[in-house]
């Protein structure tokens, strides 16, 4: 009789051959040898193979054994009970800080008044982005710092400590920001004329907070709450007796705003009375002659010109600044070109950061009260001999790295890196990507959307905390995404050990150096920062993506 | 069998468990992922080639048996049907991986040249060593090689239920089988010999 083929026999030890086929081959078997021993060896090697198979290494993030189970209803009662217990709180808080009535020209401090709250929103906004030691100055500024800050850590202990879910923060959230917008919409007049003018004649008195939205806007009478605007253009002669919010093309004030005034518009010209701050976005920003400002001024610009009276301090980032008037406290100025006049009236310093030192012109006859500093942004080549350039990069380094340390206590998930393949590499860029661009949209539309519903409500500190918190997490999160790539980077040259969990603070370490390096390299540096910025965010988002979708299968 | 009670409880205290587990019951849903995750990650791990890859899919197969929890059929028995989803999730993670969707080609497979050089069954006495040789061989085999294999002899399935899972057919399982060992027996050898000629240190 022939022997089969080896195949064949594969097949038999496997046990999937037909039954008659099967008593062939043992037959054979029981004749041949040879192929009894080449059976043999094959059922050896399949046993092997499971064997092997069977044996896999175990898992290593111990983190990740499932917690023990708690019932699902002790959750939900938890749930509610906090969601109840922090609105009825907020409910109080409101209610009581909305009756309080505070010293006339503090009343901006209340937390729940709207100027203050919208105030919070872009201070913070700009505290973050641009240097903010100068805007450390300015108490808004302090407090909403200290404000986002609390909500943050008071978000991150949730979080970690009292193991809520980012779904009940986000139920708890969403529940105040109803509450929050069910405050009755009381005393809020709405006039809107799509084509043509609206008019509030000099002696019409509105006893109420007004949104006006129309072409031209002309207002002559009394508002007695606060003025909301949106339109082409706005010219105010009357007096608006709480703040004034203008959205629109030109801005001509006139008159009197008791409160703040927030201009988002193309030319401001502020020549009346405004009791508190002016706070302006805006192409060209004039407060001429005889215009008085009892806070400060917060000018976004592309020039600024200062012919009237600043209480306190004036803040301008501006293409060209111009200051002849007075101010009454400090000016600190990013500007490209400075001209302070001979009239000017500085009590406290005067600071500037510019491009160019020709570009700076201050006249010997003007008052400075206190110190004049001005700061030339160093041009590329310059900064790489100044050694405080190198002590800040590693000043830099240090706080980065302890930051790394103290987010891998926080969230130890985050550093389980991914970055083996190709492919992985690919994937965290594109998620990169998208967590680079898409939060800063998504805070800015959510907060002209939120900040609209708020002002029908009269409630907005609530609604405008959400945005800040995406702004401030994002920045952090830019900033801290070096600390992913270092980690990437290090791990490369110190290997996980098979068997124990990868190294840490060694890599990390030697990556940030590494990483500081690249961005710091001239000219190419930039776009290798941007790049960091984009792996980064996309390991860590990957990462946290994936130890959200474990905890959801635990 | 090894299998079946690689890390589990006996029989019928995961039956009990599983009945629980169908009824809602969060604590046995949470034992159950407990003594079933580290089966489950294994078959991923060797289906997908990397130990992240893996994690995930574990995660997802969790969620996955969670919400299908209901159409389980008791005839089945239950490691085996995790197991299955477990199979289906990592063929179609695979499956996304590349551009295009087939992973096999049942023409491919027909054509395939046999092994020229008549290579001896791997031996079943091996050194610690020898073995992780043999399992990084088996991580290194192309997907059309190692899913079969993998189901074969960690999953344990039949030829019948392999193909049923990879949607070919019987006769091309068998072949691929065949060949995926043929093609380790090759790996190893090579590497016997390339350790045979480095000099003992």
């Amino acid at each position: 009789m022939n022997c089969f083929p080896e195949p064949t026999y594969a097949v038999f030890v496997d046990g999937e051959l037909p039954p008659d086929e099967a008593r062939r081959i043992e037959a054979h078997l029981l004749a041949c040898g040879e192929c009894r021993a080449l059976v043999e060896a094959l059922r050896a090697e399949s046993r092997l193979l499971a064997d092997l198979l069977q044996e896999v290494e175990p898992e290593v993030p111990p983190e990740l054994v499932a917690p023990p189970a708690r019932p699902r209803w002790m959750d939900f009662a938890w749930t509610t009970a906090v969601i109840l217990g922090v609105a009825a709180s907020a409910q109080a808080a409101y209610s009581w800080f909305s009756e309080v009535e505070t010293v006339p020209g503090i009343g901006w401090l209340n937390p729940f008044s709207l100027g203050l709250q919208v105030q919070l929103f872009f201070a913070s906004l700009f505290y973050l982005l641009r240097e903010g030691a100068s805007m450390l100055a300015s108490l808004t500024a302090t407090i909403s710092a200290l404000l986002v800050a609390i909500a943050f850590i008071a978000g991150v202990v949730l979080l970690r400590r009292w193991r809520q879910t980012p779904r009940f923060l986000l139920v708890t959230f969403s529940l105040l920001l109803v509450l929050g917008l069910a405050q009755p919409a009381a005393g809020v007049e709405h006039r809107a004329q799509k084509k043509g003018d609206i008019v509030i004649g000099e002696n019409e008195v509105i006893d109420d907070t007004l949104v006006l939205h129309a072409e031209h806007i002309t207002v002559d009478g009394t508002v007695t709450g606060n003025l909301f605007v949106f339109g082409g253009d706005l010219s105010l002669k009357g007096t608006v007796k709480g703040d004034l919010f203008a959205f629109a093309g030109n801005v001509r004030l006139k008159g009197t705003v008791e409160g703040n005034v927030f201009v988002f518009g193309g030319n401001t010209e502020v020549s009346g009375r405004v009791g508190n701050s002016v706070h302006a976005f805006a192409g060209n920003f004039l407060l001429p002659q005889g215009a008085e400002v009892g806070g400060d001024a917060i000018s976004f610009a592309g020039a600024a010109t200062v012919d009237g009276e600043i209480k306190r301090d004036l803040l301008s980032f501006a293409g060209a600044t111009t200051i002849a008037g007075g101010v009454g406290r400090h000016v600190r100025t990013h500007t490209e070109a400075l001209r302070v006049k001979s009239s000017a009236r500085i009590g406290g310093d005067l600071k500037a950061v510019v491009d160019k030192q020709e570009k700076v012109e201050i006249s010997p006859e003007a008052t400075i009260g206190g110190k004049k500093g001005i700061t030339v942004k160093p041009g590329t080549a310059a900064r790489y001999k100044s050694p405080p350039f190198y002590m800040q990069i590693t000043l830099g380094l240090g706080i980065v790295f302890l930051l790394g340390l103290f987010l891998r206590w926080l969230f130890p998930f985050l550093f389980s890196g991914v970055l083996n393949t190709a492919g992985d590499v690919g994937k965290a860029a594109g998620i990169g990507f998208a967590a680079c661009v898409v939060p800063p949209v998504a805070a800015l539309v959510l907060g002209i959307i939120l900040i609209g519903i708020g002002i029908l409500a009269d409630v907005v500190l609530i609604s405008i905390l959400i945005p800040i918190l995406m702004v401030v997490v994002w920045l952090l999160a830019l900033y801290l995404s070096k600390l992913f790539v270092a980690l990437s980077l290090g791990q490369v040259v110190f290997r996980r050990e098979p068997g124990k969990p990868a190294p840490f603070v060694l890599p990390l370490l030697a990556g940030l150096v590494v990483v500081y390096i690249a961005i710091n390299i001239p000219i190419i540096g930039g776009m290798l920062r941007f790049i960091v910025w984009i792996l980064g965010l996309g390991i860590a988002t990957l990462a946290a993506w994936r130890h959200y979708r474990r905890r959801a299968a635990a | 069998m090894k299998s079946e009670t690689n890390g589990m409880e006996s029989g019928g205290e995961l039956d009990a468990l599983v009945r629980r587990a169908r009824q809602g019951d969060a604590e046995a849903l949470g034992e159950l992922y407990r003594q079933l995750r580290p089966r489950v990650f294994g078959l991923c791990r060797h289906l997908l080639g990397s130990r992240e890859a893996a994690e995930d899919a574990a995660s997802e197969v969790f969620l996955k048996a969670q919400r299908a929890m209901k159409t389980y059929d008791s005839a089945l028995p239950f490691p085996r049907w995790l197991l299955s989803i477990a199979s289906h999730y990592c063929i179609d993670v695979l499956r996304r991986r590349r551009l295009e969707q087939r992973l096999f080609h049942p023409g491919e497979i027909e054509s395939e040249e046999p092994a020229a050089q008549r290579l001896s069954p791997l031996a079943e006495v091996m050194q610690a060593e020898r073995r992780d040789h043999v399992r990084a061989a088996v991580e290194a085999l192309p997907e059309r090689y190692r899913l079969p294999l993998v189901l074969r002899y960690y999953s344990e399935l039949s030829y019948e239920q392999i193909a049923g899972t990879l949607g070919l057919n019987r006769n091309h399982v068998a072949t691929l089988i065949f060949r995926a060992k043929q093609e380790l027996r090759r790996s190893l050898q090579r590497q016997a010999v390339s350790l045979a000629r480095e000099p003992v240190q």
